[in-house]
């Protein structure tokens, strides 16, 4: 292979409140290989390929394309360049034909000239050597098929770098076959390849070289047949641990909560149980189906087939109050859509899920609401000047303690925690885990969901894997490891695969 | 932002009235009298308490089109069975406000069993419940109703209190109260706010929901009954721009179609506007056609008034959170 570096990443650096996207990255892409970036959730991959289309604007460091050098990209000049991405959700038109999309945004005459559409979506198809009908509507292409569509609209607007975000994740054997033979036609007409993935199988069959990423940084970069899977994992979750975490003290025998057979929203036969006092992880990728287990368990979703119960006893969830009737709490992932009424007050939100409770035939005891509100913004140490002050005034991490004083107010014995430091300071986060430590301490339960690595492995009583829907597996506290977590998921991933 | 300013956009709606009663009241003769006043209030009593109906609706993040032939449906039924039945006029009124509270259940049901958002909803009952209000009544007007019907649109307590605005201000009172003092109000203003972070709090927003729409027809078949009194007849075009000015009243009252804020005194204050520009423009001699213009131009700028509002406030927003960034090192 011809050595000639057509990309270089130079000290790259973007900062968001509270977290470093990415940090001093330095990263050489040769011309015409595949480049595999790896890395956990949240180790930097998507700010670094946001940076290469234009969407993010690095704080420090250079990029420098055919030897010239960018301070940062922007949409339109990354595409002049010839820099594609396809991104996981894909950027289509569902009610225009192939040829249109594939054309989207080119101007030819001022009327719609389907005759060079056609031919320009035919040429494209034939380099990558696949076979598609140019009219057919996008909106009725499969996943896979879909994707297609993005590559040749890249090879049509002439691409020097392609980048592919995950694009198998959503694929089947044979459609993933497909996709790696035009990745190898692209390959010999010289189309240079960043390929991002957490299967390390395929990692290893199509990549040239791969650059692990963690926590923002670039670790390394290794040809990959120098390499093999346990040191990229290795390598991969090979981290200092740095946060501390609350000493705990409630043990009980007692189970809080037991699911079994759980099907639904992707997830297929998920058993688990979690003891009163304790502290039970869920890990696995992004789309592992955690999220969805979660919302099953406390009702927002419906469970096809399965079995919950709460203290022994099983329970019926048809809605979400239901969920918190029979004593679950829901700190939801994204918490400005789906945890807090921005517009409204800390008053409000707090006692949103219990102002019933605070009511006398229907009117609302205004001193009741304003105690519990006063109660939970000294308990959880919110920083507001009044409880009337609006949440959407409120820093990430106080608007978190919104939600969660919402969910304690409701008194539930069981709360399920989404991401619960996702996008706040550091601060905050120790104020969290405090906040976990006493309810667990108190004898409720807690169920966490997080994609901080760290943070799951220091809060976690026990761990549960996911993976594609799927337990893969169950770490008990003196068994817990990253290397652990993510052999296991790799393993299942493969497994599913057969 | 300087005092003043503060003070407009707070009572922005007062000064544009008082505004307005003044230009009045100097180019008109007429304008500022007793007589005049009242007869203001008693033509808008029915468009106050529809009105309210709408802006529970709305909050919720809903819209009813279909208000001009619910209270059109409802003013034929209550007519027919006033001029043939000879049922009591109480179980007639009854009867009416039923009648309201199922029409409005049929726009909430379509709306969550459909999943559409209920502009499209309600715009279908519309041309539905228009065509069973002119099929019911054979396209005719029902009159001839018995005095303690007419009484409610037509007669005034002690010789200067309209019942009609007795009836008004107590439909306020009960939408004030149910938004501002009760649960179900915080959960109309909570689904409107955010329906997705309502449902996931344990709101049954489905319930909420429909329930938004039963109540609002309930005021909407009231506001029929008083506008059917008054006019003495009952019509399947009763009130065909009630859906233009109720909605108008709302948008002029800070109601967004998002949903999640706005108050009911707001929405009378802005029925009033709407009530005073038009009884002004009569006493010049305008036409209906140019007020239509007049109207149509008021609530462009409103809706401008709004956005400003709007922008300004994510301005400062942003302003504070850069602070708080800054101060965070």
């Amino acid at each position: 292979m011809d050595q000639k570096v057509i990309l270089s990443l130079q000290g790259l650096t973007k900062r968001y409140p509270g977290v470093i996207a990415n940090n001093n990255i330095n990263l050489d892409i040769y011309k015409g290989e595949i480049h595999t970036l790896v890395g956990e959730n949240g180790a930097g991959k998507s700010t670094l390929i946001k940076s290469l289309s234009g969407a993010v604007i690095p704080d420090e460091g250079k990029i420098i394309w055919e030897g010239l050098e960018y301070q940062h990209m922007n949409p339109k000049l990354s595409r002049e360049l010839g820099i594609e991405i396809v991104y996981q959700e894909l950027c289509l038109v569902d009610s225009l034909t192939v040829a249109e999309n594939i054309c989207l945004g080119e101007k030819k005459g001022s009327l719609v000239d389907y005759k060079y559409y056609n031919t320009v979506a035919k040429a494209a198809f034939h380099r990558i050597g696949i076979k598609m009908n140019p009219m057919k509507m996008v909106g009725d292409l499969t996943t896979a098929q879909q994707q297609l569509v993005e590559i040749a609209k890249a090879i049509s607007k002439g691409v020097k770098l392609l980048v592919l975000d995950e694009p198998t994740a959503p694929l089947t054997n044979e459609e993933i076959e497909g996709l790696f033979r035009v990745m190898t036609t692209l390959k010999e007409e010289g189309v240079t390849m960043i390929y991002i993935s957490h299967r390390m199988d395929e990692i290893f069959r199509v990549s040239d070289r791969i650059t692990v990423l963690r926590d923002g940084e670039s670790i390394k970069t290794i040809n990959t047949a120098d390499t093999n899977r346990s040191e990229l994992i290795n390598l991969m979750v090979g981290r200092q641990l740095t946060e501390s975490f609350p000493e705990r003290t409630y043990h009980s025998n007692e189970k809080m909560l037991e699911v079994e057979h759980a099907y639904g929203m992707g997830d297929s036969d998920i058993s688990l149980y979690i003891k009163k006092g304790e502290i039970v992880g869920l890990g696995g990728l992004l789309g592992a189906g955690r999220t969805e287990l979660a919302r099953m368990i406390y009702g927002a979703d419906p469970m096809q087939k399965g079995t919950v119960k709460i203290n022994g006893k099983e329970v019926y969830l048809k809605n979400t109050s239901n969920g918190i009737a029979a004593g679950i709490g829901l700190i939801p992932e994204d918490r400005k859509r789906q945890g807090v009424l921005l517009n409204f007050g800390i008053d409000w939100n707090t006692t949103i899920s219990c102002v019933k409770k605070l009511s006398h035939i229907g009117f609302m005891n205004f001193d009741k609401i304003a105690d519990v509100a006063k109660k939970y913004v000294n308990k959880l140490n919110i920083a507001a000047p009044n409880i009337s002050v609006k949440v959407e005034s409120l820093s990430g991490g106080n608007q978190q303690k919104v939600v969660l004083a919402k969910t304690l107010a409701t008194e539930s014995n069981l709360l399920i925690f989404d991401e619960p430091t996702r996008g706040i300071d550091v601060g905050a986060k120790q104020e969290i885990y405090h906040i976990m430590a006493d309810i667990a301490n108190e004898g409720k339960s807690i169920l966490l969901i997080s994609s901080d690595m760290e943070e799951l492995l220091g809060m976690s009583d026990r761990i549960y894997i996911l993976a594609e829907g799927r337990m893969a597996g169950c770490l008990e506290k003196g068994e817990i490891s990253q290397v652990r977590i993510m052999e296991m998921i790799s393993n299942a991933m493969e497994e599913e695969k057969r | 932002m300087g005092a003043a300013k503060k003070i407009i956009n707070k009572f922005y709606l007062p000064i544009v009235l008082v505004l307005a009663i003044i230009f009045f009241s100097i180019v008109t003769d007429s304008f500022l009298s007793v007589h005049n006043l009242t007869n203001i209030f008693v033509q808008n009593a029915y468009v106050v308490i529809a009105t309210m109906g709408i802006a529970m609706v709305m909050i919720a993040g809903g819209v009813d089109m279909s208000v001009s032939y619910e209270m059109g449906l409802v003013s034929v039924v209550a007519g027919k069975l006033l001029q043939y039945s000879g049922f009591p006029v109480a179980v007639i009124i009854i009867i009416s406000i039923l009648l309201g509270a199922l029409l409005g259940f049929i726009n909430g049901v379509i709306t969550i069993k459909l999943k559409v958002h209920p502009f499209v909803a309600t715009l279908a009952t519309m041309t539905i419940y228009q065509g069973i209000s002119f099929v019911y009544s054979g396209s005719m007007t029902f009159y001839g109703f018995p005095a303690a019907f007419k009484a409610i649109g037509q007669k005034y307590l002690f010789g200067w209190l309209p019942i009609s605005v007795i009836l008004m201000v107590v439909m306020f009172l009960i939408a004030y109260i149910m938004l501002k003092k009760t649960y179900f109000g915080r959960y109309i203003y909570a689904i409107g706010g955010n329906e997705e972070a309502a449902r996931l709090a344990g709101i049954n927003t489905r319930f909420v929901r429909v329930g938004s729409f039963v109540i609002a027809s309930v005021f909407i078949a009231v506001a029929s009954l008083v506008l059917t009194s008054r006019a003495g007849t009952g019509s399947p075009s009763l009130a065909t721009d009630a859906v233009f000015t109720c909605i108008s009243a709302c948008v002029l009252g800070g109601i967004s179609f998002t949903g999640g804020s706005g108050n009911v005194a707001n929405m009378f204050l802005s029925v009033m506007i709407l009530g005073v520009l038009s009884n002004g423009m009569q006493l010049l001699g305008l036409s209906t056609y140019s007020q239509y213009i007049m109207k149509g131009v008021v609530l462009v700028i409103a809706i401008a008034f709004d956005n400003y509002q709007k922008y300004s406030h994510i301005k400062e927003l942003a302003n504070q959170t850069r602070e708080t960034e800054k101060a965070a090192g």
